[in-house]
């Protein structure tokens, strides 16, 4: 039974995305969608686990938005994997002269369009973390391909907030699941400990968090005057590793 | 006589000292003086982007290709491997389309620094940057810039290096309104959207950081499968002001980038009226 529950939080990812993070972003692309006059709007956040790195769309308003939730795009091509990979946004028309695009796309949602503008999401410290991808626009609405770029880098910046939100529950989800388990299989009462048998086999991106999530867990089952030193320790160190801004 | 100089100062003591960078300027300065035959003969043109299609039309031909990618395993952090590979989104084909256009006979080197992996790396841009000063590229494209503020020292040495060994590094403004490294630096041709489809046209920016203005607003470039489309970016402006570059050098091989800057301000839109 513990061992089918500590399974199953491996093939948590989709439904572990907390439903209220998930409507925010909905509403955004809705709102996106109705300002550029778009088909379609969708957000899909960067995702890496033991076959690699891919994109996974976890919001969408309008034509194939049901179709594409959940959709996993391997790394490596389509023009969102390009945003991604480079930081850059990048508004195409005629996609369907793209033989790649269009199959990739087709095979998703069953809706090629014919153009398509994709902008980074990125965190605080400028790394891609998503692409909030607009499909068929309306050039009358939205003007230029170089305004409507503008409007949507906007929206980006908005999804940015909740994004790592998502990303965090979703990672962190499925690893206390497993660690509350493996503590309850042990006879443990001890979840740090459980946490950090579970970061024992995580990708490395996952164990810092997991790492993290243990050392937590100590701090609570410690004093209240423990906790203020350590809270004050970290501050202190946090204070004197943030970058230096040149400018 | 004393005989002592200070440091640095040896170069300018007795007959060692070579002859200044030399540039015949005519006045005003002509397309026809700039560019010669427009052909970009003899010039080396590396586009650090996500691979060329050399199979592509638009492209006929690459001369030279390298993948630069992270490895955790390298005591450098990157792998890096020479030989031919393929264009795996298009964007890469796309600018060395444009630069072929403006320059068709310049060698092209492919400069592979956006993978199979989503997430790109400024440690990978800037090993590609130092892999063409390395190599004798002339003119690098690069369409791609990094926010990460830990790789600022690190691209300003890379930017002057480019500048003393007069290989003209060309980047693209970041399509988003934030501070990007290194397109913002003054050492490097930084490029942006102007209005317009005509590559021969191009306009100088008195106020930086944006220094250069070229089409790049729905133009029809190259892609994958040997189409075309029809794209926006600063990412297919950078490519122009790259080939005129190429143009440039191919006509006048010693010319450093600072005597460019002024000769492709001289013929930019913009110019003033002759007096």
């Amino acid at each position: 039974m513990l061992a089918r529950l500590a399974e199953l939080a491996d093939d948590l990812d989709p439904l572990a995305t907390p439903g209220e993070l998930t409507e925010q972003l909905s509403a955004l692309c809705a709102t996106a969608r109705l300002v550029l006059g778009a088909a379609a709007v969708s957000v899909a956040r960067v995702d890496e686990d033991d076959t690699g790195t891919a994109l996974v769309y976890v919001a969408a308003d309008g034509v194939g938005a049901a179709e594409i939730i959940g959709t996993r795009l391997p790394a490596g091509h389509g023009v969102g994997g390009f945003v991604v990979a480079s930081g850059q946004s990048l508004a195409i028309d005629r996609v369907q002269d793209d033989p790649r695009f269009a199959r990739e796309i087709a095979e998703s949602t069953g809706y090629v369009p014919a153009s398509l503008l994709v902008v980074p999401i990125t965190d605080g410290g400028g790394s891609p973390v998503g692409v909030l991808s607009v499909l068929d626009r309306d050039a009358s609405a939205a003007g230029s391909s170089a305004d409507a770029l503008e409007v949507a880098t906007s929206f980006a910046r908005q999804a940015a907030f909740v994004l790592p939100r998502i990303e965090l529950v979703v990672r962190l989800g499925p690893m206390l699941v497993r660690a509350v388990a493996e503590a309850v299989a042990a006879q443990d009462r001890d979840l740090a400990a459980g946490l950090r048998r579970v970061a024992a086999r995580l990708p490395e991106s996952d164990r810092e968090l997991a790492d993290s999530a243990a050392l937590l867990a100590e701090l609570r089952d410690r004093g209240p005057e423990t906790r203020a030193a350590a809270e004050r320790v970290l501050a202190e160190l946090l204070a004197l590793t943030a970058p230096r801004r040149r400018r | 006589m004393n005989d002592i100089y200070p440091a640095w100062s040896e170069p300018f003591a007795g007959d060692g000292l070579g002859a200044a960078p030399h540039l015949a300027l005519t006045r005003p300065i002509s397309r026809r003086w700039a560019f010669g035959d427009r052909s970009g003969r003899g010039v080396r043109v590396a586009v650090i982007d996500s691979g060329i299609d050399a199979a592509h039309p638009g492209v006929g031909r690459v001369d030279q290709g390298v993948v630069i990618e992270l490895d955790k395993t390298a005591e450098s952090g990157v792998r890096v491997t020479e030989g031919p590979h393929d264009d795996l989104y298009g964007h890469g084909t796309a600018c060395a389309g444009i630069i072929r256009q403006l320059a068709p006979d310049v060698e092209l080197v492919s400069v592979r620094v956006l993978g199979a992996n989503l997430k790109g790396s400024a440690l990978t841009f800037a090993n590609a940057i130092e892999w063409c000063i390395d190599h004798g590229v002339h003119v690098a494209s690069l369409s791609l810039s990094t926010s990460n503020e830990d790789y600022y020292e690190t691209f300003h040495d890379l930017v002057d290096r480019a500048t003393f060994a007069r290989m003209m590094l060309v980047c693209a403004m970041n399509n988003e309104r934030k501070t990007t490294i290194p397109s913002e630096f003054a050492g490097v041709f930084s490029v942006a959207c102007a209005p317009g489809s005509d590559r021969e046209r191009f306009w100088c920016n008195p106020s930086a950081p944006a220094e250069w203005g070229a089409a790049g607003i729905d133009v029809e470039v190259a892609w994958l499968g040997g189409e075309t489309l029809t794209a926006t970016g600063n990412s297919f402006a950078a490519p122009v002001i790259a080939g005129h570059l190429a143009r440039i050098v191919g006509t006048h091989p010693d010319i450093t980038p600072w005597q460019a800057r002024t000769v492709l301000a001289a013929l930019a839109e913009n110019r003033p009226a002759t007096r």
